[in-house]
């Protein structure tokens, strides 16, 4: 193994914990996130296994696979709440991702919604929208506080694109189920992430909100990267362009959605497991 | 700063009731004598004074508990370190008064035979340094206390229970006479303070002063980390801290930046207490000091930093009383008065002085959400805990 060099040393601690907010993926390739070989066991339990994705700047991926085919286990390793315990995972060509935290990961440009809304409560919907804006995140910074007249038409332009902005004073607890979950999405591009990572954004939600929701997301589509993850497969027709199937911790198919579906691994597999 | 005040009308008068009140006793003892009706003791003078440091100190706590969710059951630890480096300095300023007349030692360590004044305590008879330190002792233990827990993530209960042992480790170290801080007795017997003398009552009232003063500062410091944008941070850590990180917010120095203020307000408070009671000694880092503290704040009210201020002095008074009726009976009382309070009127006094009007009541009654309710069935467990500790001592 090759001996640490001080001044190496010093610029990866520098990257690190000072100039990550300056960290930009390079894409120059064509390709935002590489998974490559991740393994990931619980116990013994092979959540991840061998795992291999690849998604192009500018995509919008569907995953699917039945519970526990380790969906949340490979969003929790891109956004480095877990680390795996082989394989490498780069965003961009320039960005390890296992070497981040979860705060200079989002500030390099991976922004999350979690499957459960996790809107902040008591506060108003304009006050959620700031918390997520992007920009440097110090203690100093926010204790100064202030924002730039270019972060308040973010703020608006958001507010009009997550159709809230009838609510924007309300506190979020008097959204509704749906709400949140805009909320949340709105949240999330305030981050202006390159990458947006999607957890079952129409779960509790009404036809016509679901309706709302594939529009909202076919918007960002081409300026963002984003991937979703979700169960239902109607709403997964509406809006996938190409969707990998996980199971038991791998891919096992990966294609257009009636590629997909007359896929006779994948029908076994669901039709095996349940009723989708 | 006056958009601050304007914004804050109800911080502001209890603050104004506190002022009138440490302006009426400053002119009841100065122009009247003893006998006279209007006329303000000394004993009453650092009765009230201690009330305020106390309620500094609850304003700390209140930043901490209330607005980052940090529930420390050992916060009174940097109110003691506070108060000890003050306690050096005046036993220095004691010089050969003494009852060994040593210019040098204090008596204690006459006693204990040591002939040379340990390292830690070169320095602290200048006023200007004891001063620094009574800031940067504690925040520099709440730093590196800090910057361990909240790095390995420790939160919640557990948080609550290393801190517990962190102030009780204190009071076992400070008890030891070879730590030099004059072990069981403390430091004591001050003589004066910056060449005034502690027991003339002009000293007491400017000590007064000085308490009403720090508080009032100590309170808009923390008035304007919560309503900054920072603020808005430490609530989302507070009520979600995985969703924090998630949107790119480094929590650990978040927390730990506000950590580390409370722990020098704590100080300076701590650093007021001591030449108005005249004595420090270990047990201020007693765990049950610490569990009165957020008691104080529960009952006034949490998250308002106001209602900490109402809780520490009311709590305190209703102690003084008690006390002198039925000295046994205080932790019962204190024990009662805090399941009632949270069963009750889970937003504390400042809850419902704010529902006596029906419409904020019925309001009140909505926010109640979750999040409160989950915090206090949280915490007193980690207090029911605490206190099974205590009784299996």
């Amino acid at each position: 193994m090759e001996k640490p060099h001080f001044s190496g040393f010093a610029k990866k601690f520098l990257k690190k914990h000072v100039s990550h907010h300056e960290l930009a993926p390079d894409d120059s390739h064509g390709m935002l996130l590489y998974v490559e070989g991740v393994t990931k066991s619980f116990d013994g339990f092979k959540a991840i296994n061998d795992l291999n994705l690849y998604i192009q700047e500018g995509e919008l991926r569907c995953i699917i696979g039945p519970n526990g085919a380790g969906k949340s286990t490979m969003m929790d390793i891109i956004t480095g709440k877990t680390k795996p315990d082989a394989g490498s995972a780069w965003f961009g060509q320039n960005i390890n991702l296992l070497e981040l935290d979860e705060p200079s990961i989002a500030q390099a440009g991976i922004g999350r919604k979690f499957q459960k809304p996790t809107v902040f409560e008591n506060m108003t919907v304009d006050e959620n929208l700031e918390l997520a804006m992007s920009g440097p995140k110090t203690v100093w910074t926010t204790f100064k506080g202030g924002f730039t007249s270019e972060q308040i038409d973010m703020r608006d332009h958001v507010l009009e694109l997550i159709g809230l902005k009838a609510l924007r004073n309300k506190n979020g607890q008097v959204l509704s189920h749906g709400q949140k979950q805009w909320l949340e999405l709105g949240m999330l591009l305030m981050q202006k992430p390159r990458l947006l990572l999607v957890d079952e954004p129409v779960t509790g939600m009404t036809r016509q909100e679901m309706d709302k929701t594939a529009e909202l997301l076919l918007s960002l589509e081409g300026s963002h990267t984003i991937i979703v993850v979700e169960h239902d497969m109607d709403f997964v027709r509406s809006i996938a362009r190409k969707v990998t199937v996980l199971h038991q911790g791998h891919v096992l198919a990966e294609g257009s959605m009636d590629q997909v579906q007359s896929n006779p691994e994948v029908v076994e597999v669901y039709l095996g497991t349940s009723q989708c | 700063m006056l958009e601050l005040l304007k914004r804050d009308k109800k911080g502001c008068s209890v603050l104004g009731v506190i002022w009138f009140f440490v302006l009426l006793m400053i002119l009841g003892n100065t122009f009247f004598e003893d006998g006279n009706l209007f006329y303000v003791g000394a004993n009453s003078i650092t009765l009230v004074g201690k009330y305020l440091c106390y309620a500094l100190l609850a304003v700390s706590l209140d930043l901490i508990w209330g607005y980052l969710g940090i529930l420390s059951l050992g916060h009174a630890a940097f109110f003691g370190l506070g108060g000890y480096v003050m306690g050096m300095y005046l036993m220095r300023q004691i010089g050969t008064r003494g009852v060994y007349g040593d210019p040098l030692l204090p008596d204690f360590m006459i006693f204990l035979n040591w002939d040379s004044l340990p390292w830690y305590w070169l320095g602290v008879n200048h006023f200007w340094f004891a001063a620094l330190l009574i800031v940067l002792v504690p925040g520099i233990l709440a730093f590196i206390f800090g910057y361990f827990a909240f790095k390995s993530r420790v939160s919640g209960v557990y948080l609550s229970i290393i801190t517990q042992a962190l102030t009780f480790a204190l009071a076992l170290a400070f008890y030891r006479n070879e730590m030099g801080f004059g072990g069981n007795n403390g430091l004591t017997d001050f003589k004066d303070i910056l060449g005034f003398s502690l027991s003339s009552d002009s000293t007491r009232l400017t000590l007064l002063f000085l308490s009403a003063l720090f508080l009032t500062i100590g309170y808009f410091i923390c008035r304007k980390i919560v309503s900054s944008r920072l603020g808005k941070v430490a609530t989302a850590i507070r009520d979600a801290e995985m969703r924090t990180r998630f949107m790119g917010y480094h929590v650990v120095w978040f927390k730990l930046a506000i950590f580390t203020v409370a722990a020098m307000l704590a100080g300076i408070a701590g650093a007021l207490y001591v030449p108005q009671v005249g004595i420090i000694n270990p047990s201020e880092f007693n765990p049950i000091c610490s569990i009165e503290l957020v008691i104080w704040v529960a009952v006034g009210g949490r998250a308002s930093l106001y209602g900490a201020i109402v809780g520490a002095i009311l709590i305190n008074y209703a102690k003084t009383l008690f006390t002198g009726l039925f000295p046994e009976g205080w932790l019962y009382a204190l024990g009662l008065i805090f399941i009632l309070v949270t069963i009750f009127f889970p937003k504390g006094i400042i809850g419902v002085l704010e529902a006596i009007d029906l419409k904020k009541f019925q309001k009140s009654q909505e926010t109640l959400t979750a999040s409160v309710e989950n915090q206090v069935v949280e915490n007193t467990t980690a207090l029911a805990s605490s206190m099974l500790e205590k009784s299996k001592e």
